[in-house]
């Protein structure tokens, strides 16, 4: 693996760049309004996957401008290695007869001979991701449901921590409103950051709807919890204890967390969430690094880094491409042909089964909407007022060309997957890249070829042009700013 | 008639009053008015018949501001109490339907001086064990793009004209969805977490209402079962059972006068 080194600029103007690759203007909400409005989409909805993709599709990359010279290197794309953990025996008529894949899936599904074995491959799986030098695994917390097999990420973590050497350990999230005291996850984020000798990434989410029908938590609620969990977690980790926190919703008398963590001043914070302005600005408050939690084509990536950016620069910080990070899905095979016929078992079990509930026009959707109003009464207004899309979500593609034109499901040979993602770096400008290889009932053999030829194939190329046009478009970049994100 | 804003503290509180004569507090539920519905129906201006009608909007919806720090029944009480005195009421009649039947029942039992008569319409607020109230949030997810569950959860037939005007499975113009968002927001921050809908310590506190009360209970209601309405009537003091045939969960809406004339002939008592 080869790890670019940061070098400071000779040019770099301190705390005053001068030259953002970023105008910031350019992602004001009255340009976004626009640009939809021009490409005949309805202004960003909460929890609305598809709007970014259906936009980076139709919107070119001829837009960016104002890239300037003056850097050498930059620290590259970091790429990470995602993985849910699908269940992958369902029986093959499960879409017909099943009318989610959330909350009410009937575990008498799961195969007690067969099931054991899914984790042992998933956890063989990241290690692998380690062994071909991706800069991070990705883990996540899901509750009841067929999509994502881990409720405790922190256990698989652990085992990473004992089964990897290299990569960062990026929990994302754990889901804090789920949890009745925050110190809970305190101390086992502690743990894994010194059992990883400091490559844990800490990420803290509210999760979805159906986290919200499995644990009780009352959508409304949910982001006020977030937010006072978080900053007592951070905290408990930067200040000496014992030390009494007051609440509201987590009142504690005594705080003092042991373990500390390894990393100082803390873990990088990581925190998903869709577009909403109100969690970019707490983000941005903190200095945190914002994951764009849907799955995006480099022009909905870049507005949203605009609006990112602004945010940022509002609150008096710099944008740089590693305060954020972004979902994607690939896979690679020896050519396009291959590649599409091999994934596709694994990416409509994926479609029509993980996503039926979640992201899919056909069963119960409980991942948004009035059952489970976590937006503001605000942006539930602005969504209604917005005029409506076709409605279709990722889970509702039929066809190849269909995921394809919005990059949803990026597919094909090397030379096609390393182009395309060029093509979303250079149009996002986004930093880390958390990437699914993983799909469904993937077989293992074709995962982990998808992953090597990535690796091998993909990666170093992309490695190489991101840090040369990184150090292009932020020459006042340096490691100071780095530490607050991936370092 | 008229909608009005009255302040409490720092928040709006939009309250519909209209009619003459002795104070009538109606506490309102989801297909109701200040609920799905912007405007009174038939029942409510029945009820002002003989009556000063008068019908707060709960925080966060319709007119009424949000309070992002309501997350409990007691909290709501209080905000009554000081609607109650904001508007100079002292004693008075009380009726509610649905989740107002249980905020209605709550005051009752809180503060008795204040409640004179007391009329519930399919309350929920009650835990009867292995009868539980239904799951309305689930309900209001849409299931393969329609409403009917939550159509049939709150109306006898699901699919009438009343049941998919209020609830259209495309959730309506943006004003509509607004105000169906915003009581089920509401809703959520008393309703969602456990005790879902209900206060498990209500049931041996009704004796606190000395009565009179009258429990209306749609036959067919598939939100609150019956047991619920027998429990009500059951515990609260001078308390009747009236059952309206023909009607599901809101019978204010699905039989307006019967279900009016019920709640006018018991106040004329």
């Amino acid at each position: 693996m080869v790890r670019c080194v940061r070098r400071r600029q000779s040019g770099r103007r301190g705390g005053d760049p001068t030259i953002p690759a970023l105008p910031v203007n350019a992602g004001s909400e009255a340009t976004v309004r626009t640009i939809r409005r021009v490409v005949g989409l309805p202004a960003a909805a909460p929890g609305d996957m598809m709007a970014y993709e259906m936009i980076g599709a139709r919107i070119g990359s001829t837009r960016r401008a104002g890239e300037q010279g003056g850097g050498e290197t930059m620290q590259p794309v970091q790429l990470f290695c995602w993985h849910f953990m699908a269940y992958p025996h369902l029986p093959a008529d499960f879409d017909q007869k099943y009318p989610t894949g959330w909350v009410t899936v009937p575990n008498a599904l799961w195969d007690r001979e067969r099931g054991p074995g899914v984790y042992q491959e998933y956890i063989d799986q990241l290690a692998y991701a380690d062994e071909l030098g991706f800069d991070g695994l990705v883990l996540n917390e899901h509750h009841q449901n067929i999509y994502g097999l881990m409720p405790s990420p922190n256990i698989i973590a652990a085992a990473l921590t004992q089964r990897t050497k290299k990569a960062k350990i990026c929990v994302l999230a754990n889901l804090l409103p789920l949890y009745l005291n925050p110190l809970r996850v305190a101390e086992e984020y502690a743990m894994l950051d010194n059992m990883s000798n400091g490559r844990l990434i800490a990420g803290f989410a509210v999760g979805g709807g159906p986290e919200s029908f499995n644990y009780n938590v009352p959508s409304p609620h949910g982001r006020r919890r977030l937010w006072e969990a978080i900053d007592l977690v951070v905290r408990s980790w930067t200040e000496d204890g014992p030390f009494e926190h007051e609440g509201p919703c987590y009142p504690l008398r005594y705080v003092n967390v042991w373990p500390r963590p390894k990393q100082r001043p803390h873990p990088p914070v990581w925190i998903p969430g869709s577009r909403s302005i109100e969690s970019m600005e707490e983000v941005a408050k903190r200095g945190y690094c914002f994951f764009l939690s849907s799955r995006s084509h480099g022009g909905g990536t870049y507005m949203a880094a605009q609006e990112f950016a602004k945010v940022i620069e509002h609150h008096g910080g710099t944008f740089h491409p590693f305060r954020m990070g972004v979902l994607l899905s690939v896979y690679v095979s020896e050519t396009d042909e291959q590649a599409r016929e091999e994934a596709t078992e694994g990416v409509w079990y994926f479609l029509r089964n993980c996503l039926k509930g979640h992201l899919r026009r056909t069963g119960r959707s409980l991942t948004f909407g009035p059952g489970v109003p976590s937006q503001s009464i605000r942006s539930w207004q602005a969504f209604l007022k917005a005029p409506r899309s076709s409605g279709k979500m990722l889970g509702d593609a039929e066809t190849w060309p269909e995921l394809e034109e919005r990059n949803s499901i990026i597919v094909g040979s090397p030379a096609t997957v390393r182009r395309k993602l060029w093509e979303f770096i250079e149009e996002a400008g986004v930093g880390n890249l958390l990437i699914q290889f993983h799909f469904g009932n993937m077989r293992d053999d074709l995962a982990r070829k998808s992953m090597r030829l990535f690796a091998t194939e993909v990666a170093p190329a992309l490695r190489a042009d991101s840090s040369a046009l990184f150090a292009k478009r932020y020459p006042a970049y340096d490691e100071t700013q780095a530490k607050e994100a991936v370092s | 008639m008229s909608i009005k804003p009255v302040k409490v503290r720092d928040r709006t509180v939009s309250v519909y009053e209209a009619g003459q004569g002795e104070p009538l507090v109606y506490l309102h539920g989801i297909a109701d008015l200040h609920g799905v519905l912007g405007q009174p129906q038939p029942f409510h201006a029945a009820l002002a018949g003989d009556r000063r009608l008068i019908a707060p909007a709960h925080p966060g919806c319709a007119g009424s501001d949000e309070d992002g720090t309501l997350e409990s029944m007691e909290d709501l009480v209080f905000h009554y109490l000081e609607v109650f005195d904001a508007l100079g009421l002292g004693r008075f009649d009380l009726a509610g339907s649905c989740i107002g039947g249980w905020l209605a029942a709550e005051i009752a039992v809180r503060h008795p001086e204040r409640v004179n008569r007391l009329a519930l319409i399919g309350a929920t607020g009650l835990f009867v064990p292995g009868k539980p109230i239904g799951d309305l949030f689930m309900a209001v997810q849409p299931s393969d793009g329609n409403l009917a569950a939550l159509r049939a959860m709150l109306f006898r037939e699901a699919e009438s004209p009343l049941a998919r005007t209020l609830f259209p499975d495309d959730g309506g113009d943006a004003e509509a969805g607004l105000l169906k968002y915003k009581a089920f927001r509401f809703a959520a921050r008393i309703g969602f977490q456990p005790p879902y809908f209900y206060h498990r310590k209500l049931r041996d506190r009704l004796y606190r209402h000395p009565g009179p009360a009258l429990v209306i209970h749609g036959a067919a209601d598939a939100m609150v079962p019956r047991d619920h309405a027998e429990a009500y009537a059951a515990g609260l003091g001078g308390a009747r059972l009236a059952i309206v045939a023909g009607c599901g969960h809101s019978p204010q809406l699905e039989d307006a006068a019967a279900t009016a004339g019920q709640i006018r002939g018991f106040l004329a008592n």
